[in-house]
């Protein structure tokens, strides 16, 4: 029954000049950013980047100050037809206020408004993650917690589904299980996925895309891997790294500085790092998706 | 709009399960025992709607909520919201009505009465109270806390008056309130001022419904 | 984390690689069928996007060719073309970061010689 797939055709949920104050503190600025149909995307940023306000807003779960979320080319707010395309599956807390409705009143209530619901795969999820049905929302472990959003988001079926956290609590078995039958998924139906996480490198190879957010602001957007390598660390000797790097007029986004040896993080091409590793003396190494992030978003947390 | 009309039909019958087994109990009570307990019930019975309904919609954001987060258009939500609100304290009082008529057909000395023009009043004050109480849960944060507790203490005074009202008229000792009905003057003035309450609450919540945001 | 993938290089590329190591191996003889982009994303619980970015690398160069509707298969002499490159890719990178170390720690091109020289008459090189 799971592959029983009649679902609308996921189509773009875009951004346009979104922004969001609460109260004076301003969330998102000018915010201006499109998710392809049918890919899978992470969405990274420190804490108090505006992660779950922008999905909530792409949503129509959360109100923008200015701008408007779009789907399909057709505004999100209060956009009925819209809104059944979409899900966006918060990370829930003892504290959420939908925590005092027990695990099963919150399914029905999936089954009941969601109109590509699957049952069935709901059913076979609540097995594998051996959810207890009577038990309510606020007495259950936070990786529970993260299992009813889970289930009720992949069996909502919508084209396009946000998760926000969806590792929160789950330890490492569970966390690869998820993106394991998150890939099944995917394979099946093409849906788009939105995933924000914290916990970045292990979630890497799963995502196609990647949108990097700082301070309210896309700082980067694009496919996991062409990012990725447009970075690297460069280590040797100080004043040898120094002068190699300014013949070239490159500014390092990282720097860390042992005795006379100094290690840089660089942003470039693949040409500039083949320059740089004939030199002799330097060293060029590779990053992972979880050292960019650091190297774009770590500001004010350099040493030396 | 099929389905959330059958979402909040079943949160519907969940609460009047509880009425009509406490209107039971009530009637039985009175019927078969001696107990004064039941017969200071039986007196309250008219007030049900001002503070069971109430009660129950002081502690509903989750279901409330629950359909927003399932994607359902706020406006809809809202609409389901009142027509259940509407529907609670309407039935209340047509139970409250039929457990005072059995009451009065099986005990000799029950006088409560409470004739038609005595309803638009409970049905104007018990209104104000619902929509109040489902107000308190959607003021935003600065104010929520005190509204909701404003709300509670409300609804807690409206019940121990209901009892207090109750126990006195059991007792027999005359009081110049009864009749009460919409023709007199003073009834007349608070009939409209609950209905402006209530239809203010209504307005006041759509407002921060809204744009109301799933709390963490 | 994923089997045999390591997180410090780009995943496509360890893919490509993988599949590389199979035919220069002889697991993959000419004309015989690589794993599809859907059980290579299974088996490691990758993106198949990031998949099929691995397998076109080695469609571009000329080392699978695709069978229309069925799969993705070896091309004839893509193992002897594959050790042509990597001992090209030998010569250039790891000799060269091979002698680099030598000559940070001192040694003589002779000492040198007869290190490797050892080595291999130990490993059984003809």
């Amino acid at each position: 029954m799971t592959n029983n797939i009649s679902m609308p055709a996921p189509q773009a949920l875009q951004a346009a000049k979104l922004c969001k104050n609460y109260g004076k503190q301003t969330v998102l600025k000018d915010l201006d950013l499109t998710f392809e149909p049918g890919l899978i995307y992470g969405l990274i940023g420190r804490n108090g980047a505006g992660k779950t306000t922008l999905l909530g807003i792409l949503s129509g779960q959360n109100f923008a100050t200015g701008g408007q979320a779009l789907y399909g080319g057709q505004p999100v707010w209060e956009n009925s037809a819209v809104l059944s395309n979409l899900h966006f599956a918060r990370e829930l807390s003892a504290s959420s206020e939908l925590a005092t409705l027990s695990v099963k009143r919150f399914l029905q209530a999936g089954k009941m408004f969601c109109p590509c619901w699957n049952q069935s795969f709901a059913e076979e999820l609540v097995q594998k993650f051996e959810l207890p049905m009577k038990k309510m929302i606020n007495r259950l472990s936070r990786g529970q917690m993260s299992m009813v959003s889970i289930t009720a988001a992949l069996a909502s079926r919508a084209p396009v589904t946000l998760l926000d956290e969806p590792t929160a609590g789950l330890d490492v078995v569970a966390r690869e299980r998820f993106y394991r039958i998150l890939l099944e998924e995917y394979q099946r139906t093409g849906r788009t996925f939105v995933i924000s996480t914290h916990i970045i490198e292990e979630a890497a190879s799963v995502f196609e895309k990647v949108v990097i957010l700082d301070e309210g602001k896309v700082v980067a957007d694009q496919d996991t891997e062409d990012l990725v390598g447009q970075f690297r660390y460069i280590s040797g000797p100080a004043a040898l790294l120094d002068s190699a790097l300014a013949d070239r007029g490159v500014t390092p986004l990282q720097t860390q500085v042992l005795g006379g040896h100094k290690m840089v993080a660089v942003r470039g091409s693949e040409e500039l790092f083949d320059e740089l590793a004939a030199e002799d003396g330097l060293t060029v190494e590779g990053m992972n998706l979880q050292n960019v992030f650091v190297a774009l978003c770590g500001h004010g947390d350099e040493e030396g | 709009m099929r389905n959330l009309l059958r979402y909040y039909a079943n949160n519907f019958l969940q609460y009047m399960a509880v009425v009509v087994v406490f209107v039971a109990l009530v009637i039985l009570g009175s019927r078969y025992t001696p107990l004064s307990l039941f017969e200071s019930y039986s007196y309250m019975m008219p007030s049900l709607g001002l503070w069971l309904a109430p009660l129950t919609m002081a502690g509903c954001r989750a279901t409330t909520s629950l359909p927003i987060y399932f994607g359902v258009r706020r406006r809809n939500t809202f609409i389901g919201i009142q027509i259940m609100a509407v529907a609670m304290v309407l039935c209340t009082l047509a139970l409250a009505a039929v457990g005072m008529a059995c009451i009065k057909m099986w005990t000799t000395d029950y006088s409560v009465d409470l004739g038609p023009e005595g309803l638009p009043v409970l049905l104007a004050a018990s209104l104000a109270m619902t929509e109040l109480a489902l107000l308190a849960q959607y003021v935003p944060n600065g104010g929520k806390q005190r509204t909701a507790s404003i709300m509670l203490v409300l609804i807690m005074i409206v019940f121990a008056a209901s009892i207090t009202l109750g126990v006195i008229k059991a007792v027999g000792f005359p009081i110049p309130l009864f009749p009460v009905s919409v023709l007199r003057p003073g009834w007349g003035v608070f009939t409209a001022v609950c209905a402006l309450a209530a239809v203010g609450g209504v307005a006041l919540t759509w407002h921060y419904y809204r744009k109301a945001v799933i709390r963490l | 984390m994923k089997g045999t993938l390591n997180d410090q290089s780009l995943i496509y590329r360890q893919i490509a690689q993988l599949l590389e190591d199979g035919i220069l191996r002889g697991e993959y003889p000419a004309d015989t069928q690589v794993p599809s982009t859907n059980e290579l994303a299974r088996a490691f619980n990758i993106n198949p996007a990031t998949a099929a970015k691995g397998i076109n690398r080695l469609v571009d160069e000329g080392l699978l060719y695709k069978r229309r509707g069925i799969g993705m298969f070896v091309a004839p002499g893509a193992a002897e073309e594959l050790r042509k490159r990597r001992r090209e890719d030998f010569a250039r990178t790891q000799v060269k970061a091979f002698v680099r170390e030598a000559k940070r720690l001192g040694l003589t091109q002779q000492e040198l010689y007869s290190l490797v020289q050892a080595q291999a008459q130990e490993e059984e090189l003809p």
